[in-house]
Parts: structure tokens; sequence; C-alpha cells
């Protein structure tokens, strides 16, 4: 189909624009750091929630230079490695002192890899794994194990985790398959368009704080109670802003995805803080092909056959999982594009392979030309969120009331993505925020790195 | 809820029940225990608070060597309460069941109960304050001082929690609780799944606050002031453990898993506590999750960990390949004793080379 050209969104040119600096990295919006070597520096710093509090963090710090003068991030630095790597992962320990505490051991456990430890300084034994002590990167422990399964997996502190977590201590590995960096696992059926993390945590600040006074022997982890929740470290609405803007130095990922009609995402969900989430994504089942790094199958040969269909992911914690996302407006029983009576003519192209949509738009062509089943309303009479962009076409913009936010610059659909615990919506009592994101379905043409 | 009257009605089924039971449990082969409950103080491991450790009082079942009740109980109770094993062959287990919590400042009719095993249950019920008739125990129930015979007649291959079915929210925290076994055939956990150790572990929890309120009769007593206080409990709804025990001890007390590498490690995996837990079992080849709630699974999950809400059985094979000492602690953060650190459901899986 073609689009007449008055109704292509708006916002193409000037994302055009916006992006013209950005190289393209197909399929490629995790952020984080590749390769086969990584200096870690465990250090302090302090996160902003979206209620405008700060709170002391303690994380794990990319330092290339394997030094200890680098940031302190939430969550940690995600690594992206390759099937069949052997990966060393250098930690060295600036934990601060805070108060009379004195600053803590550190270190890192990989669940689901099977890891050596090396280390030169003093490290120390400790009860998950080999500890580096906080001498500000004299001792270096040096975790090396090799990349054996493709899958989404996380890494966090093994020195006492039922402090260190909650302290921020958590990050994510992924491994990409050989057979292709658009692939989750080992097989064609784990194809993607665009990829995306969603890291989970749980919060209670209180404990934060008395870290930071340095109260620790205070602190009673049984009566933690978690009052903030986070996706790749950032509660909404600052889970919605680009990675790495510079007002939110400590939290580097965004946790916005974006794709097109009919094309497939593949959500990366890891688990990461104490407490059970329901992590519910709008817009469309999705097929759960990998859980913990491992491809849903009875044989692998026949790829993810034991995948599970669902609307919400039981986050578990300690847990990774995989699941393909894809939307068309297959069913709704209405043209997503619009018809001619309203100014929107375009065609429904159905070539070989015939698969019912449009090869180009995804259209689904059962529904072309059908109207909307709803009369529109006089935007004079509502008040609308943030999202619509005041027409019910994709790509396309109608009259908006006098004061609305008008945020949907492409005229894309929103669908939020977010912890069916609602209480987890909030940020400190505060409602919206907490672990809520979303998806937005683009209209075709508008870029997506 | 204050001491129980129970409705008269339901005793006649109780006891119209044991001339069948004791049938059954007569027949040869079959799998029979005798368990005493009992109260006994469990010294929790040690703190800032506690230098020589807390002192909790639990409900437990013990398990009566000499099979005779008429000599009293002599065999002391413990928290979970003794693994019942149904050997290969059988498909029926009795228990006979006395209740000792007599002499304490507050005791209650107890019994047993096994999820996922069928029986027949007669459940009891109380009368409240408004004249409203509640179920207060699942089966009929033993008073104390008085025992009573339980039966299950078609036990099949699988690992069962047993708790009491009587007034658990009090009941199950008390510490009434232990795990059923029961395989498919000799070195087989379920049909075609093969292993070379078996190793059973339960998760469970303690609060003391809420224990020790039992235990005094404050559960269900209005406070002092009519406000509400943890120390006069009335549910659970205020439950807050402090002590997260695998198969009844904290870290460091926990026991090991031994085993040799190359062989053929079954985990079961219980979890008795009111929350959510998630074993994981860190630096060995994955866990091949084989069985939950008794049921062989048609496909065996390949995980790390493993999600158990409460009541909650798995069962896992795993085979390590290498020696070394695998931590296998609580992903949820159970690993504090009261408020001190590195301590709570860790253990490891020492592996050696044979």
């Amino acid at each position: 189909m073609n689009l007449k050209a008055k109704t292509l969104p708006r916002g193409v040119t000037a994302l055009l624009l916006a992006w013209g600096a950005w190289t393209p990295q197909a399929n490629a919006v995790i952020d984080g750091v590749t390769g086969t070597t990584f200096n870690l520096t465990a250090k302090a710093g302090y996160i902003s929630t979206a209620d405008g509090l700060s709170h002391l963090n303690w994380g794990y710090a990319n330092c290339p230079g394997g030094t200890t003068d680098c940031t302190m991030q939430y969550p940690g630095p995600t690594l992206i490695v390759n099937e069949g790597d052997t990966v060393t992962v250098r930690l060295r320990n600036a934990l601060p002192n805070h108060g009379t505490d004195a600053p803590m051991n550190a270190s890192i456990v990989f669940p689901g890899q099977n890891v050596t430890v090396s280390a030169t300084g003093a490290p120390v034994t400790g009860l998950l794994t080999t500890e580096a002590p906080p001498d500000n990167g004299v001792t270096v422990v040096s975790y090396t194990f090799t990349a054996t399964n493709p899958g989404t997996y996380q890494y966090y502190s093994g020195t006492n985790p039922e402090l260190q977590i909650e302290m921020g201590m958590v990050g994510a590995l992924i491994v990409r398959p050989q057979a292709g960096a658009n692939l989750a696992y080992n097989h064609a059926d784990t194809a993607f368009d665009h990829e995306y993390l969603f890291l989970i945590t749980d919060f209670d600040p209180i404990i934060h704080r008395m870290v930071d006074q340095g109260q620790r022997s205070a602190i009673d982890l049984t009566k933690r109670f978690a009052v903030y929740w986070f996706l790749n470290g950032r509660n909404a609405p600052d889970t919605l802003q680009a990675s790495f803007v510079p007002w939110l130095p400590t939290q580097p990922y965004q946790a916005l995805a974006r794709a097109h009609p009919g094309e497939t995402v593949l959500m990366r969900t890891v688990a990461a803080g104490q407490d059970l989430h329901p992590f519910h994504h709008h817009g469309n089942n999705t097929w759960m092909i990998g859980r913990d790094g491992r491809m849903q199958t009875s044989d692998p040969l026949v790829g993810p056959d034991l995948a599970t269909s669902n609307f919400t992911i039981q986050a578990v914690p300690g847990e990774t999982y995989d699941n393909l996302f894809t939307w068309t407006g297959e069913g709704l029983g209405w043209d997503i594009y619009g018809t001619p009576a309203e100014d929107r003519a375009h065609e429904c192209n159905d070539l070989a392979p015939v698969d019912g949509y449009d090869d180009t738009t995804k259209e689904w062509c059962e529904d072309h030309y059908k109207p909307i089943p709803v009369t529109i309303p006089n935007p004079l009479a509502l008040t609308y969120g943030p999202f619509y962009s005041g027409s019910p076409y994709l790509g396309t913009f109608g009259v908006l009331p006098p004061g609305s936010e008008g945020v949907n610059i492409n005229g894309g659909y929103f669908f939020m993505w977010h912890s069916h615990t609602e209480k987890e919506l909030t940020n400190w009592d505060i409602f919206p925020g907490g672990m809520m994101s979303f998806v937005i379905i683009e209209p075709p043409g508008v870029p997506i790195p | 809820m204050n001491p129980m009257k129970k409705n008269p009605r339901n005793r006649g089924v109780r006891y119209a029940l044991l001339p069948l039971a004791m049938l059954i449990a007569g027949e040869a082969g079959a799998a029979e225990y005798w368990l005493c409950v009992g109260k006994f103080n469990k010294v929790m491991p040690p703190t800032a608070t506690y230098p020589t450790g807390e002192s909790v009082p639990v409900w437990g079942y013990a398990l009566e060597t000499d099979k005779d009740f008429s000599n009293g109980c002599n065999s002391k109770p413990q928290v979970p309460g003794p693994v019942l094993n149904v050997p290969v062959g059988d498909n029926t287990l009795t228990v006979h069941l006395h209740n000792n919590l007599v002499g304490l400042p507050y005791s209650e009719a107890v019994s047993i109960v096994i999820p996922g095993l069928v029986a027949t249950m007669a459940p009891e019920f109380v009368t409240d304050g408004q004249n409203r008739e509640r179920v207060n125990s699942l089966t009929n129930s033993v008073d104390p001082g008085t025992s009573g015979i339980y039966t299950w007649n078609s036990v099949k291959a699988g690992t069962y929690l047993y708790h009491s079915g009587t007034h658990p929210q009090v009941q199950v925290p008390m510490g009434l609780y232990g795990a059923v076994t029961r395989k498919f055939g000799n070195k087989l956990i379920y049909e075609g799944v093969g292993y070379d150790v078996e190793q059973t572990r339960v998760f469970s929890e303690i609060d003391p606050v809420y224990n020790k309120a039992i235990h005094n009769g404050r559960f269900g007593v209005p406070s002092p002031n009519g406000e509400p206080n943890p120390n006069y409990p009335s549910s659970a709804i205020g439950y807050q453990p402090r002590y997260f025990l695998i198969n009844g001890q904290a870290y460091p007390k926990t026991a090991p898993i031994n085993a040799l590498v190359g062989q053929r490690v079954a985990l079961r995996l219980l979890n008795a506590s009111l929350n959510t837990r998630v074993p994981l079992l860190q630096g060995t080849p994955y866990l091949s999750v084989v069985g939950e709630d008794g049921n062989k699974l048609v496909n065996p999950q390949q995980k790390y960990n493993v999600f158990m809400p409460a009541l909650k059985t798995m069962d896992a094979i795993v085979k390590p390949t290498a020696p070394g000492k695998f931590p296998l602690y609580d992903r949820r953060l159970g690993l504090t004793n009261h408020t001190a650190l590195g301590g709570g459901m860790l253990t490891y899986l020492n592996v050696t080379t044979p």
C-alpha cells in the first residue's frame, strides 16, 4: 500500500534529523558493553527516583581501563558476549565507608555459568564466591567462564546478596548465538527485529538511607518493605527517556520498546530483585521461548516447540525470560490505516506468500477499509491522555484539545508494559510511576534504531 | 481463634472411620508410622540480640520408634517432622497420630493431611461467636492426650508435603509439617527418571513472636489496650518470619548435600514456608526439574532455580561434572538469621571425585 503523502507521520522528518547522527545498528537497542574481557568496579553513587528524590546505591561501574575512576551505574553494565567466548570479568572494589561503617567486600556471581576464579592481591573466600576486599582496586578478582549457551542471564553480588542486591549490585548478561545476532537462540524460529532489556528490581529506600547514614548494623532486612520498582534502574516516567541522558548519569538504560506492525520484538526480562512481579505486556500475547538462558524445546533442532503463550511474565527472582512479541491489527475488525471516507485511501496488497497481511504495512487485509465502529467524540468533550495522537489511525494526527500534552510524535500506538501488581506503579506512594514502560507500535516508515 | 469447641456431630464421623483404617493398616507391606505431636523449644542461630540463640517454642511431629503410644511419647519431636518414606511396592501409607500437646499453657487438637494424595476427608466445624459454622480442621483431628489413625490408599511416586490440617494458620507456622517420599522403582524417582543419590530439603520459616504468642495462649486474645499488637495476633496477617530454615536449620548449621562427580543427585525440594522461596543452585550443570507436586513432568525443565510458592514440591536431577562446593540458596534472599547477615536458607552441594 501507499499512504498519501499528506498522511505520512509529521514527526518522521524531525526524527530522521534527530537520528541522523546515530550510526545505524541493526536490531541493537540493548545498550551495554561488548567484548570478552570486562573491568568492573564496585562503587557507591546516587540514583534519582522519578519522584525527585535521590538515594545512595551500590553498583558495578564499567572501568575499561581497569581503574576505579568510573561511574557507578544501576543496573550494572549489560555484558554482551557471543556464544563460545571465554569471558573474563575482572572486579575491583572501591566501595567506601559510610560514617563509621566499614566498607564491605564485593563479588560477582553468574547463575547459569560455570565460573572459575583467579585473583591478584588479597582476595577473600566468601559464602558464594571469591570476594574482593574494599581496597580501591589493589585486589583484582577475575571471574572466568565459557559462554556455552546463548540466552539472557543475570549477575549480582555474591557477598551478602541479601543486602547488596537491594543496594543495586545487579546486571544483565546477554549471550548471542553463533547462528546470528538477530536470533535469541540457535534456531530460525527465535529471530527478532528489535530487542529490549527489562531488568526488574525492587527497592526499600529506608535501607539505602540507613546505609548512607552509617546505620548498617541497625538494618533489619526481615522487615524490608519495597516502595520503588524499576525497569532497567529507572522508575516511570524516566523509563521513557533515552539511554545515557545526562540528567540520569548513574541510570543509563532506557526501557521503551518500539516496533512496526508485524515486526518481532525480543523481550529480554531479567528478574533481578527479590520480590515477585507480574510483568504484564499489553498489545498482544508473547511466546516465552526461553527461560534461564535455555530455549524451551523438546529438541533444539525443532526450535522452541515448548514455548508458552502468555500476557504476563511471572518474574521470579533470579530468573530470566526471553519472549517474542508481535503486533498487527489482525482481528480488530477495522482498518488501522483508515478508510477513503476519512481521506485515508490506501491499498492492501497481500502477494505470495499469502499470509493475510499487506506485505509492507502488515495491514490485516480482511479488515481493509472497514471503518472503526466508534463515533469519534468531539475532542472538546474529552480529556486525552498524553499518548493519543488525536486520531485512532496509525500514523495519523487529529486535533487535540487545548492543553493536551501530545507526546505521540509519530501517531503510534502506545501499549503499556508494566507490573500488574498495581501498587508497583507508584514511586513511594506517588502515582503514576514505578515499574512501567510502553511499547510503541510505530507507523511504517518511522525509523527505529 | 480461641480453644475450639468441636461440633459434636462430626465426632461420629471421625470414629466411624477408624475400623476401616485399622483394617487397611493391618495389610502386609503397608508403610506404617507412629507419630507423636509435641512441643519443644527450638534454639535459633546466635544473633547480636541473642548471643546463644533465641529459644522459640515450636510444635513438631516425632517418630515413635516403639510403635506404641500406651507408654507415652518417647521420641523427641522435630521440625520438620520425620520423612515418611513409602517403599516401592507399597500403595498404602498409615499414620498413627498421638497428640502429646499436654500440660502446656495452650494446646489444640491436631491432625495430618497430605495434599496430592487421596484420602477420605472428614472436615470438622466449629461454631464461632456469631453462631456461624466454620471449618476448623480439614480432616478429623485428635485432641491433646488422644490418638487417631490416618490412611492413604493410593500413594503414587513423588514428593509431598504433609502438615497439620487443623487450624493450619497456627499449626503450620508452629512447625507441624514434613516430607512424604515415594520413588517409582529402584533408583528411579519417577518412571524412566534415574538417580544415584536422593536428598530431601524442606524450606521453612519461623516467626518467633508469632510462635511465642501461640504458645502462651495469646492467639486470638485481644491485646491489653485493644490496639493491634504482634504479641496478640488475631490471624497470620502480621506473620513476619525472622528465621529461614532448610531441614530445620539455618546456615551455618544447614546440612550439606554430598555427591560424587558424575552421580545423578535427586533433589526433593519442599516449601513449608508461608512465603514463596526460590532455591537457586549456583555453578553446576543445570537442574533438570522432573517433578512438580508429586507429578512427573512430561517435559523436564532445564533451570538453575526453582520457583516454589508455599506448599510446592519440586523434584530435580543434577549431575555435577566437576568437584567443588556449589551454593544452594534462596534467591528471595531469606539469608539472614534475625538481623544477622550471612545465614538463613543457604547450604552447599559438596561434590568430590570418586
